[in-house]
């Protein structure tokens, strides 16, 4: 008679034929999309920045060495900023990749405990090694030797410490996930004030004790919904074949506050407002790399050459702006196949387009302070940047829209590039800002016009 | 009688595959077409093409004279679709669902609250105007996207495989209701591999095999699909 096999072989074919899946569509999205001339040159390129960064590295570290032992005692903190991260992520994801087909199997005579085991096992080894390979030889560099064992060992303490706590809390209601950030908080603050390290340790293993009593069934349904988005929901893939496998579904925070307001009397702005919200939230991925990308474009070059923010400026609000508009573009797949209501659908969008500029342009008021800038010539810098993206925002959606509409209409692309570069020339003399309001505001009319028309 | 929607010489390719080759047909004023074919014959293609979610390589699409490429904005008001998975919006209730479709196509007050009543009676969902899309069943889901698309009086209504997902009550309904906005004007085109429905509700067929039309005519005339050549 034929062994049967066990739950951790069956484990480790299902996982070794999903990479496998994986890799070939990685593979067939390369195939489509790169051009190999871009490749060797884009190789050549990485070649020579690793060769920059090899010196730079160099000159470094005689200076950094042993600069690291005052962050010695902070390692401390790790198992309090553990649980409050897990409470915080476990509003949105459980944190182990349980999905459908681990399900399927637990249907099977296979063990769903043993495979949450074997998740969570893979996991914490894969994490160790990437401890092993990035921060490590760091801790080694920055700190002593006692210093970087103590980091260590709390970071292979509190990393297991987080991913479990946030496959329980998730699992549980908002109120159990706030309290449990509030009380971990409050523990890492008193931790900062002095408060002796072992009372708060044993506030912490109270915590975890009652977490781990606590019996609270597990919604598999909720967490196989977000394991198989985030599994096969490939960005690159899915973003050059247009093509999700798993349609990501909006979980989170936002679906228990959203469930109370469930009035009838709604204007289509609104509803429109609310799609794009949930649209926006499956997006999350790349905007939370688009808006740190374009807020350190903006602080991280100037502050090192400070005349460079002439260019930066502009380029991080185009940017910004191509990606707001690229994410609009996708209006006809977000309202399927339903007929657009032009303004509403614009303004409701828009209106967090503006909400998402707000850190860029904080940042760049803050890299103006730190370079000393005037008051005056800040604020009429903000205002010209306030007026530009205000207007050029609002175009590059319609533009958009109209694409997607297939109409016709005529790209006034050489205003927007002389609004940018009076901008820019603003930062290295206010004087150049007088030209912003004239492009912008002509640009203003003209499309208008275009619309209409 | 009047041409509602002609297509003409559609070809569609997916990832350098053709799929659909040099697709002609038309649908009149007051008539139901069904598109029959075996599973992968194209069926579901031509109708994302048809709703324009999918582009097209070459031909033409055209509702009430409005031509999709030149006039998209006209063409995508003269048609509504039930697609054969609901694609419902996990940020709306059932009744802002509703809602949306009625400022989409601009149906009137009273006439949306009307048709509100008597489709959410014939469907069974008076009490579950208030929900979420992640708490009603496959079945409901289907049943709101359905009476979403029968809010508007549109000249064109498209449906992926109608009785899929809907009990015995809700397909019968449907049925009724299909045949009464044909009557008042309305065509349909539609999708299914139930072929006794085919026979009972259609007037005319079209049927695809491997991404053409191999035949069309008089619903009379249909007996049985055609099976693909492997």
């Amino acid at each position: 008679m034929m062994e049967p096999m066990t739950t951790y072989s069956v484990y480790k074919w299902l996982r070794k034929k999903r990479r496998k899946k994986k890799f070939d569509l990685y593979k067939q999205t390369y195939h489509m999309i790169v051009d190999p001339v871009m490749v060797f040159y884009s190789g050549l390129f990485v070649i020579f920045c690793l060769f920059i960064g090899y010196e730079w590295l160099q000159q470094l570290i005689p200076l950094l060495d042993g600069r690291g032992t005052f962050i010695g005692p902070y390692a401390f903190f790790l198992p309090f900023l553990a649980i409050i991260s897990a409470s915080v992520t476990s509003f949105t994801d459980p944190g182990l990749r349980f999905t459908s087909s681990e399900l399927q199997l637990s249907f099977l005579p296979h063990s769903r405990k043993w495979m949450l085991t074997y998740l969570f096992l893979e996991k914490n080894i894969f994490q160790l090694l990437i401890i092993m390979v990035v921060p490590l030889p760091f801790a080694l560099i920055l700190m002593s030797w006692e210093s970087a064992v103590l980091w260590l060992s709390l970071l292979l303490f509190s990393y297991p410490l987080s991913l479990w706590m946030q496959w329980k809390l998730f699992s549980m209601s908002s109120v159990y996930k706030m309290s449990v950030f509030l009380f971990s908080a409050a523990l890492s603050i008193l931790l900062l004030l002095g408060f002796p390290t072992p009372f708060l340790y044993l506030g912490l293993s109270v915590l975890v004790l009652v977490i781990i009593i606590r019996k609270e069934e597990v919604d598999w349904g909720r967490v196989i919904d977000i394991n198989d988005a985030h599994v096969w929901n490939m960005w690159l893939v899915g973003y050059f074949t247009e093509v999700n496998i798993k349609p990501p579904k909006r979980f989170g925070i936002t679906k228990s506050i959203w469930r109370k307001k469930r009035g009838r009397h709604y204007s289509v702005q609104h509803l429109y407002g609310r799609i794009w919200t949930g649209y926006l939230q499956k997006s999350a991925d790349i905007i939370w790399k688009t808006v740190p990308t374009v807020c350190l474009i903006i602080l991280v070059i100037p502050l090192r050459v400070d005349w460079m923010l002439v260019f930066t400026l502009p380029i991080a609000i185009v940017v910004y702006h191509e990606v707001a508009g690229g994410l609009f573009s996708d209006v006809e797949n977000v309202f399927h196949s339903l007929p657009l209501e032009e303004d509403s659908c614009k303004n409701s969008y828009v209106k967090w387009a503006y909400v998402g500029f707000l850190p860029v342009f904080i940042s760049f008021g803050s890299v103006q302070i730190l370079l000393g800038e005037s008051l005056v010539v800040m604020g009429m810098q903000w205002i010209a940047i306030l007026l530009f993206v205000y207007v050029d925002l609002r175009r590059v959606i319609s533009e958009r829209l109209m694409m997607v509409q297939k109409e016709n209409f005529y790209r006034e692309d050489w205003r927007r590039v002389a609004g940018l570069v009076f901008l820019g020339a603003g930062v290295y003399h206010p004087l150049f800002l007088i030209g912003v309001p004239l492009v912008v505001l002509k640009r203003g009319r003209l499309i208008r016009k275009a619309i209409i028309s | 009688m009047e041409m509602v929607l002609e297509v003409k010489n559609c070809s569609v390719d997916i990832q350098k595959e053709r799929i659909l080759k040099d697709i002609s047909f038309h649908v009149r004023r007051k008539e139901i077409v069904a598109l029959v074919g075996h599973n992968g014959a194209g069926k579901s293609t031509l109708m994302k093409t048809m709703i324009g979610s999918r582009d097209k390589l070459s031909g033409t699409l055209s509702i009430t004279g409005n031509d999709q490429d030149k006039h998209y904005k006209a063409y995508k008001r003269n048609f509504t679709y039930i697609p054969e998975e609901p694609l419902l919006f996990n940020e709306l209730t059932v009744y802002h669902h509703f809602k949306l479709y009625q400022k989409s196509y601009s149906v009137p007050e009273d006439v949306f609250e009307n048709r509100v009543r008597t489709y959410t009676k014939g469907f069974e969902l008076e009490d579950k105007l208030d929900e979420y899309p992640e708490a009603l069943s496959k079945g409901m889901r289907q049943k709101v996207q359905t009476i979403c698309a029968l809010l508007p009086d549109v000249p064109v209504l498209f449906i992926d495989e109608p009785f899929m997902g809907l009990d015995v009550y809700a397909g019968h309904f449907l049925e009724e209701e299909l045949v009464r906005k044909k009557t008042q004007g309305a065509s349909i085109v539609l999708t299914t591999h139930q072929l006794e429905k085919v026979s009972e509700l259609a007037d005319r067929y079209v049927m695809l095999v491997e991404g053409e039309v191999s035949s069309s005519g008089d619903v009379s005339e249909f007996h049985e699909l055609e099976r693909r050549s492997t």
